[in-house]
């Protein structure tokens, strides 16, 4: 199975560079409603458990892959093109690869990699792209970003060679907004081009942040930043962990405001995922 | 049995893009630029589609999938 996969993640890892990229663990905080202005619907609806669905539902998947196409309509992969008259929430038959032929008797995971595979080329050749643009991979809730660094991390203690231990970056928000120094040196091509892959990027409301961080956040101001250590589980985050008490990622460092490119840069080179050999 | 199957489905989308080539890659970080580049939010994904006429590849995993036990 591990060769199988390897194979494939490297077919993966070039085809991803041809598409913008969106890992969205629907059930968790603010992570459903991205899928509505993807114009993919809910993403546990009909029914929220595959093999549960009921006769003339729509099964959906736990896990599952749509793609849209430059200007943001989603594609129906029978067709490889867009519908003229896209389906409310795109919950007809058509715009995920478990929609294929083959893709929803089998639930299976091997076919499902094969056939998202293909559909990458197929659609990459389509829509070859031009140009390079990076922004700042922001995180939809302190809960997913938890979950990401935590699984990211894990998977990389685990050996998957391309995932990095992915510490934290706290943005203070104050009324809404990022301070726009702090969001001009985070978002400098030099620096996401180094680090928007290494690092979590989640905004911390001054008002409403953990005790935890209270004073961090509160020492960085609203045109620093702080810094955590990569999450360690999800407890009280998940799903699954509603109850437990949540664990919190340690301050690892605070750079008060105003910072530049530089001083973000120096920051995030100190302390990115495997720089030091963690 | 076959959400089992499925698990192994999004293990397996996340990381075949993260997958080594050999046993030595596994113990090498990947050079800075080399990982896979996730977006979260739809807006800023969609702009960035816009400006690089790049499609969009959208992941979608119940979280309760790669959810670690309580510890």
């Amino acid at each position: 199975m591990e060769s199988g996969l390897c194979s494939s993640g490297s077919d993966f890892h070039a085809l991803s560079k041809k598409f913008v990229c969106v890992r969205l663990y629907y059930t968790l905080e603010g992570a459903a409603e991205p899928f509505a202005k993807l114009g993919l619907g809910n993403p546990a609806r009909p029914d929220a458990n595959f093999n549960l669905g009921k006769p003339g539902e729509v099964k959906r998947n736990n896990a599952d892959v749509a793609f849209l196409d430059p200007d943001g309509r989603p594609i129906n992969l029978l067709r490889l093109r867009p519908d003229a008259k896209p389906a409310l929430g795109a919950s007809s038959l058509g715009c995920w690869v478990r929609d294929l032929p083959g893709g929803e008797a089998v639930g299976n995971g091997t076919q499902m990699v094969r056939q998202t595979l293909e559909m990458m080329r197929e659609i990459s050749k389509l829509h070859p792209g031009k140009g390079e643009a990076l922004a700042i991979p922001w995180q939809v809730s302190l809960a997913h970003a938890i979950f990401v660094s935590a699984w990211d991390s894990s998977e990389t203690k685990r050996g998957w060679g391309r995932l990095e231990s992915r510490r934290i970056v706290l943005a203070p928000v104050r009324e809404g907004r990022v301070e726009p120094s702090l969001e001009r040196s985070l978002g400098a091509p030099e620096v996401l081009k180094k680090h928007g892959h290494r690092y979590v990027f989640v905004k911390a409301d001054l008002g409403k942040a953990p005790a935890e961080w209270a004073e961090a956040l509160d020492r960085a101001g609203p045109g620093g930043l702080v810094l955590l250590e990569d999450a360690r589980t999800a407890n009280g985050f998940g799903q699954r962990q509603v109850g437990a008490p949540r664990t919190y990622p340690k301050v690892l460092d605070v750079k008060p405001g105003p910072v530049t490119k530089a001083s973000v840069l120096t920051l995030l080179d100190k302390s990115a995922g495997n720089a030091n050999g963690r | 049995m076959t959400r089992l199957l499925w698990t192994y489905a999004a293990v397996a989308l996340i990381g075949i893009g993260n997958a080594p080539l050999g046993h030595a890659a596994r113990q090498q970080a990947p050079p800075p630029g080399e990982g896979i580049y996730w977006y979260y939010d739809a807006d800023t994904a969609l702009e960035v589609a816009r400006k690089t006429s790049r499609p969009l590849f959208v992941l979608k995993i119940r979280a309760d999938i790669g959810e670690k036990p309580a510890t």
